[in-house]
């Protein structure tokens, strides 16, 4: 996911220079991993697909103003992350969870009902998550579902690892408790 | 809290399975790198800042002198302006002997003698003798004219007795207006020299005999830019007209003119189509039915187009896609037969949208669009195409702003397991943008069939309960709740003006509750 650094300068120089053959080669090394954490914060794959392009074209606009004080990864998830919040700012339309009528689908392993019900905590979980402050939501996205080292996020954060791990901290406690009220 | 609350609250976090990017997510989003990367060469990039910058320039100065004509034209004073124009003209704007001379010398002197012809005068009788201008050839960009004082004062004598004469009509409104087209184009042609200093004083002549001039025939064409006509006593005098740029016809006959409609690109459809990939797309169609239902009869069998329905409440997307098409493929347990074994598979293309002119016609998205659903015979019994046809036609271009949706209804065999492939919709085109040929492929597998219906995505429900209505109006379908299932959608979010548009129709037929 995260290139060796000298490797990504020389990438990036060159697609500063205009070479679409590297930025395509950056595309190739990055996109999965922006795909993914996208795919965490809105759990829909399509919508995870159309923001990652979206990503991407901001990308594009943006690579001037990239100093290369973080990682590329770092730079391209928090244009992820601000990517899909626009999007959640944006009027949404809702969708019933009412009603289960399933087709009995077998599976040796995991069964239907388990993969529904991982799916269904997973759900949980990010409302959860999305229901957080905005610097913890950020925090939390960017270490458990961007997969950034603490080190990057407090970077361009641009406070401490201190203040990253309270806020990890404060976010766990959060998270509980809006866990267990969900709980009937 | 506690360390093993933490722990497994991290793992949780952790653990968040994603599925592997859709394919052809990386060729779209390479797709946008030439345009975003700005990686042309020094020159190109050059003659593009180059031509751009001539554009604004030329759009500026054309809402200055347009501004100008305008300001001209509303001036009170204007009525006396003109009689000082006449008179004043011919000194003014007449070159002195020795300029005469230097620009003989300097440029090859074009003399064209102009003789009106009686067919040129489109004035009624009773202003026959009002100076006529809308077919008089436009003049030529750097053009001097010289008028004798005898034939200015004879002008000058005629153009005040024709505005006694005639009253201030609507006619003479429209005639104003297309004095002011005639002349702004005719200031553009001509350049900034001839439009702001030759032209400056001709244009306001023009459009104040514009007043008084009656109306044109209908079939006339706005009056191209043209120079101070002579009176119809001056006409058999000659006018020298020297001039640097190349000489304009001195005639234009009508029968020219009616050419120009007809060189419009006339055979190129660009109407929005009513059938997509052999899908119907009409968009008329629940309208006739809401009609029909409104006027208290229920719709005949063969008025009902389900596929068109399909299309109607599937509507567009609530995000389009910014380039390229997007495919979209989503499947479901049925709503009938709801016996495990019945599924929905549904896809949906849609490409970006574009915000067009009035009348503007909508430009290609893609071409050479080719669309593939193949199932799996090993788990799918029967597939089948709800609708009149199974067939999926070629489409040779796909235009802007348009979705389209097909729905299949699927019968599985029994044993299916979550991993097994059901069916795989491919999508194949040519980007007009770049050339690139792109494939995007969407997998329907076991296990996503294991949802619930009410937990599939709202335009697959509104699409699959539109089709549920339109076979319940053919008397194909029955006993399904449509009207309640819409209301719900509806509820659910009052914007939806489809979902409430469904609930209200499905509502209104007796026996379809």
């Amino acid at each position: 996911m995260i290139t060796p650094i000298d490797d990504e300068r020389k990438l990036l120089s060159a697609v500063r220079a205009g070479d679409t053959e590297a930025a395509e080669e950056l595309v190739e090394r990055t996109y999965s991993a922006v795909f993914a954490s996208i795919y965490r914060l809105c759990g829909d794959g399509d919508l995870a697909a159309d923001l990652t392009q979206e990503t991407y074209q901001k990308a594009w606009g943006a690579l001037a103003g990239f100093d290369g004080r973080s990682q590329l990864f770092t730079w391209l998830y928090r244009i992820a992350y601000t990517t899909f919040l626009n999007h959640v700012r944006r009027p949404r339309r809702m969708t019933s969870l009412d009603e289960p009528a399933a087709i009995d689908v077998r599976d040796e392993r995991p069964r239907a009902d388990d993969v529904l019900a991982d799916e269904q905590e997973a759900e949980r979980l990010r409302k959860a998550v999305m229901k957080l402050p905005e610097d913890l939501r950020f925090t939390v996205t960017a270490h458990f579902w961007g997969g950034l080292p603490v080190k990057e996020i407090a970077r361009i954060e641009d406070i401490t690892t201190v203040a990253i791990r309270k806020r990890l901290h404060r976010a766990f406690s959060i998270l509980e408790g809006l866990l267990e009220e969900e709980v009937p | 809290m506690n360390p093993k609350r933490r722990a497994e609250l991290q793992r949780r976090l952790s653990i968040n399975a994603v599925p592997r990017p859709p394919a052809g997510l990386a060729e779209r989003i390479k797709a946008d790198i030439p345009q975003y990367l700005h990686a042309e060469p020094a020159p190109q990039r050059f003659r593009r800042s180059f031509a751009f910058n001539m554009r604004i320039a030329a759009s500026v100065l054309l809402v200055v002198m347009t501004a100008i004509v305008t300001v001209h034209l509303m001036s009170p004073g204007a009525e006396q302006q003109i009689a000082a124009t006449s008179t004043a003209a011919p000194r003014n704007v007449a070159p002195s002997a020795k300029m005469a001379q230097a620009q003989q010398a300097a440029t090859e002197e074009v003399r064209v003698d102009i003789h009106q012809e009686p067919a040129v005068q489109v004035a009624s009788a009773d202003t026959a003798d009002a100076p006529s201008f809308a077919m008089t050839p436009p003049p030529p960009p750097p053009a001097r004219i010289e008028m004798p004082r005898e034939v200015a004062r004879i002008a000058r004598e005629q153009r005040n007795e024709a505005e006694t004469k005639a009253e201030r009509t609507a006619d003479a409104e429209t005639a104003r207006e297309n004095g002011i087209a005639g002349n702004v184009a005719g200031g553009v042609a001509g350049g900034v020299v001839g439009g702001m200093a030759g032209g400056e004083r001709e244009r306001d002549a023009f459009a104040k005999r514009a007043d008084a001039r009656p109306a044109q025939p209908e079939s006339m064409p706005p009056a191209a830019a043209a120079p101070a006509p002579p009176p119809v006593q001056a006409m058999q005098e000659s006018i020298t007209i020297t001039a640097s740029a190349p000489v304009v016809a001195p005639q234009r006959t009508a029968a020219s003119m009616t050419l120009i409609p007809e060189a419009q690109a006339s055979d190129l459809s660009f109407a929005k189509k009513e059938n997509v990939f052999g899908i119907s797309v009409d968009p008329g169609v629940f309208n006739r039915i809401k009609s029909s239902i409104e006027a208290g009869h229920r719709p005949a069998a063969n008025a009902v187009d389900v596929e068109a329905l399909v299309n109607y409440f599937a509507g567009a997307p609530e995000r389009t896609p910014k380039r390229g098409l997007r495919l979209e493929v989503e499947a479901s347990p049925a709503l009938i037969d709801t016996d495990g074994e019945h599924a929905v598979l549904r896809f949906t293309i849609d490409t970006p949208t574009k915000t067009l002119a009035k009348h503007a016609s909508t430009p290609p998205a893609a071409s050479n669009v080719r669309v593939t659903v193949d199932v799996n015979r090993d788990v799918v019994a029967s597939v089948q195409r709800i609708g009149d046809s199974d067939l999926i036609a070629p489409e040779s271009v796909l235009h802007y702003n348009l979705s389209v949706t097909g729905l299949y209804a699927i019968e599985l065999k029994k044993g299916l397991t979550s991993k097994v492939r059901v069916a795989t919709v491919r999508l194949e085109y040519t980007s007009v943008e770049d050339g690139k040929k792109v494939t995007l492929e969407k997998i329907v597998h076991g296990n996503d069939l294991a949802k619930s219906w009410t937990r599939a995505s709202r335009r697959h429900r509104l699409a699959s309960l539109g089709a549920l209505w339109g076979e319940s109006l053919k008397g194909a379908a029955t006993g399904v709740d449509v009207a309640r299932r819409a209301g719900e959608l509806a509820n659910q979010d009052p914007k939806d003006a489809r979902a409430r548009e469904l609930a209200n129709a499905a509502s209104a037929i007796p026996g379809e509750r």
